[in-house]
């Protein structure tokens, strides 16, 4: 019983984390693409696909 | 300026009021469970298209000031009852709620306004202009002619025609500023039937406005709802289309669901496309709530046949007209019918383009999985325009994941989904992907709520800084790409700077529009834009390649039978693609006025 009601403590202190963590991500990538107008960024491989 | 305004304004106002006639019936075949609120937006939405629909039928027979008024007055004398309504709705709502919150309403009224002013301005540029090449020369040349008919020099002109045809109307009564002027009712009509879906998809009054405010200053939405472009409008009739198909119980409402499924089809091509996928979902909705039994059958069959037969006359007459349903024949389609001004050469030509705009942002399996991070951060790149706001990535998962339990939001997901791949493997032009932009923004405020439900602080705070940031970025976005129209509306000396500068040719233009001895003018030249003439024309090749004579002569050719084809004057220039195509002595031409790059000689 313990038990389980620890996973889901864990569980709910986790989800918050993963949640901020992903819109520091999309936050961060935004300031350094689209306002910094980082060239390194810009350059990656992962974006040159675009046309 | 002031008289212009008002002119476009009264027209703008006559039409809103002929809509809300038009459409009043509608409310009656909506799901009982609608709001007041989901059945004026329905309603007016729908009142638009049918109002269009009438004036198309009409126009295939007359189209001139007369039939337009005539029209249009019977539908505003069907708007007392509804008009009456609505105005008391309005009064008892802002009585009794008030309660509108504040930022969001102030960002809606800001761009709304914005529109307005930018819309106001002048319609300039060159024929790489959608606005200019052939949104507004068919309604132009309808209402010249007397008569609703394909122009044969620019084959878009043979697109369905919803909103061009009340661009056609506003031009009769409002004049030339009615059309760009009307770019805010376009928008609003956007937003009302967003805010239906996000109301239906868990979200209050409150949380409607902010999709508003998200919506508005997405730069992509805001660039294809406005400027006389017909993409806003579109999504709106696919959105309500699935408002009501996934709720619909009885035969009428799914008549109803077919109605706007063929509204979409009556306003772009990709709507096609669209009908089969809104069918299949409302089905699985259906499916999900009572099981799968034969009577789906029969209402999917009055769905099919409401949509082909709101849709029917714009095919049909392309068909008969034409010689192709759809037209330009799109990829796959050439070989099983034969369009009149079009040779193979041309609509292979035509292809090649469709190819190469419509590439975007890649094809392929990882281009479509980096679609969510491309559409976001590098909408510059391709025909982005500017990009949809950061909400949609950041915030849109989490309100996806938070709407699991609504099968209205867990369908509009997978619709979303549906219209995505087929825009993806079709044409990958950002406009054309308004309705899925605005499910972006209806998930974007779920998840807002959702982070900010779940989170502590830091959550709240990291999540309004994307939603303040994605507002701010549009609303930048938007100003830069519309400040020199609001700017031409106070300045009469900017506004002819900017006359000069974006209307190609514009010296010849003048010249042969106020000169009363100009009939008919031959215009040489592919890719200057006939909708500045406001005379009789011939153009033996239109900017696709259109051959519109019999038998396709050249340009050359026509203009030894000048005489015959009745042309006065001829009007010749040298671009960047092509140099003066008359001779400078020729026989029979006298050269009557000549600026940079432009000559205009009078037949003699």
């Amino acid at each position: 019983m313990n038990t389980a009601k620890h996973k889901e403590n864990e569980k709910s202190k986790l989800w918050p984390l993963i949640i901020q963590i992903w819109m520091i991500v999309v936050l961060m990538l935004f300031l350094l693409i689209r306002i910094l107008g980082s060239n390194m960024i810009r350059n990656l491989s992962f974006f040159r696909r675009v046309h | 300026m002031l008289i212009l305004a008002l002119k476009a304004s009264f027209s703008i106002v006559v039409l809103g009021v002929a809509a809300l006639g038009a459409g009043a019936w509608i409310q009656d075949a909506l799901p009982s469970t609608f709001t007041r609120f989901d059945r004026w937006a329905c309603a007016w939405l729908g009142g638009f298209g049918l109002l269009s629909l009438a004036l198309f039928l009409i126009g295939q027979w007359k189209f001139t000031l007369t039939t337009i008024v005539a029209t249009i007055c019977i539908a505003v004398a069907g708007a007392a009852r509804p008009l009456r309504e609505l105005l008391g709705s309005i009064h008892r709502g802002w009585r009794s709620e008030g309660q509108i919150p504040r930022v969001p309403l102030i960002v809606v009224l800001v761009v709304l306004l914005f529109t307005c002013a930018a819309g106001m301005a002048e319609i300039t540029g060159g024929s790489g202009s959608d606005t200019v090449a052939y949104h507004l020369l068919g309604p132009k040349i309808w209402l010249r002619e007397g008569i609703i008919r394909p122009v044969p020099d620019n084959s878009h002109t043979a697109f369905p025609q919803t909103a061009e045809t009340l661009y056609s109307a506003l031009f009769a009564i409002g004049g030339t500023r009615a059309p760009g002027l009307f770019s805010f009712v376009m928008l609003g009509l956007l937003l009302l039937a967003s805010a239906s879906v996000a109301t239906r998809c868990g979200l209050d009054s409150t949380g409607a406005w902010w999709v508003a405010a998200l919506l508005v200053t997405m730069p992509a939405v805001y660039a294809g709802t406005t400027n006389c472009f017909v993409d806003g409008l579109y999504a709106a009739f696919v959105l309500v289309a699935a408002r009501i198909g996934f709720d619909a119980q009885r035969l009428k409402e799914w008549a109803m669901f077919g109605m706007f499924c063929g509204l979409a089809m009556s306003t772009k091509y990709p709507g096609l496309l669209a009908l089969p996928l809104l069918i299949f979902c409302a089905i699985m909705m259906r499916a999900d709530k009572d099981g799968l039994r034969f009577g789906v059958v029969e209402k999917v069959g009055i769905t099919v046949v409401a949509a082909c037969s709101v849709s029917a006359i714009y095919y049909v007459r392309d068909w008969v007209l034409l010689g192709c349903p759809i037209y330009p024949p799109p990829p796959g389609f050439a070989p099983i019918c034969s369009p009149k001004y079009l040779s193979p050469n041309v609509v292979a030509q035509f292809h090649s383009y469709i190819y190469q705009r419509g590439a975007g942002l890649g094809r392929g399996l990882v281009a479509f999985l980096l679609l969510p991070f491309n559409l976001t951060y590098h909408t510059s790149n391709f025909h982005g325009a500017g990009g949809i706001g950061l909400c949609p990535l950041a915030l849109g998962p989490l309100g996806i994941i938070a709407s699991r339990r609504n099968s209205f939001a867990k369908m509009m997901v997978i619709l979303g989904l549906l219209l995505t791949v087929v825009w993806f493997v079709t044409q990958q032009e950002s406009r054309f992907l308004i309705e899925v932009y605005v499910m972006g923004a209806i998930y974007g405020v779920v998840g807002w709520r959702y982070a900010v439900s779940n989170g502590r602080q830091f959550s709240r705070l990291l999540a309004g800084t994307i939603v303040v940031l994605s507002i701010a970025y549009g609303l930048f976005m938007i100003r830069r790409a519309d400040s020199e129209g609001v700017r031409a509306d106070f300045s009469a000396a900017f506004a002819r700077e900017r006359r000069y500068e974006e209307i190609p040719f514009l010296e010849s233009f003048e010249f042969l529009n106020r000169e009363p001895s100009v009939r008919k003018v031959l215009i040489l030249d592919r890719f200057v834009p006939p909708y500045y003439c406001d005379k009789d024309y011939i153009k033996p090749v239109g900017q696709w390649g259109e051959r519109t004579l019999p038998g396709g002569p050249d340009p050359l050719e026509v203009l030894e039978r000048a005489r015959d084809l009745n042309i006065s004057h001829v009007l010749d220039v040298s671009s960047e693609i092509a140099p003066f195509q008359v001779k400078e002595k020729a026989s029979g031409l006298t050269l009557v006025f000549e600026a940079i790059n432009q000559r205009v000689y009078r037949v003699n």
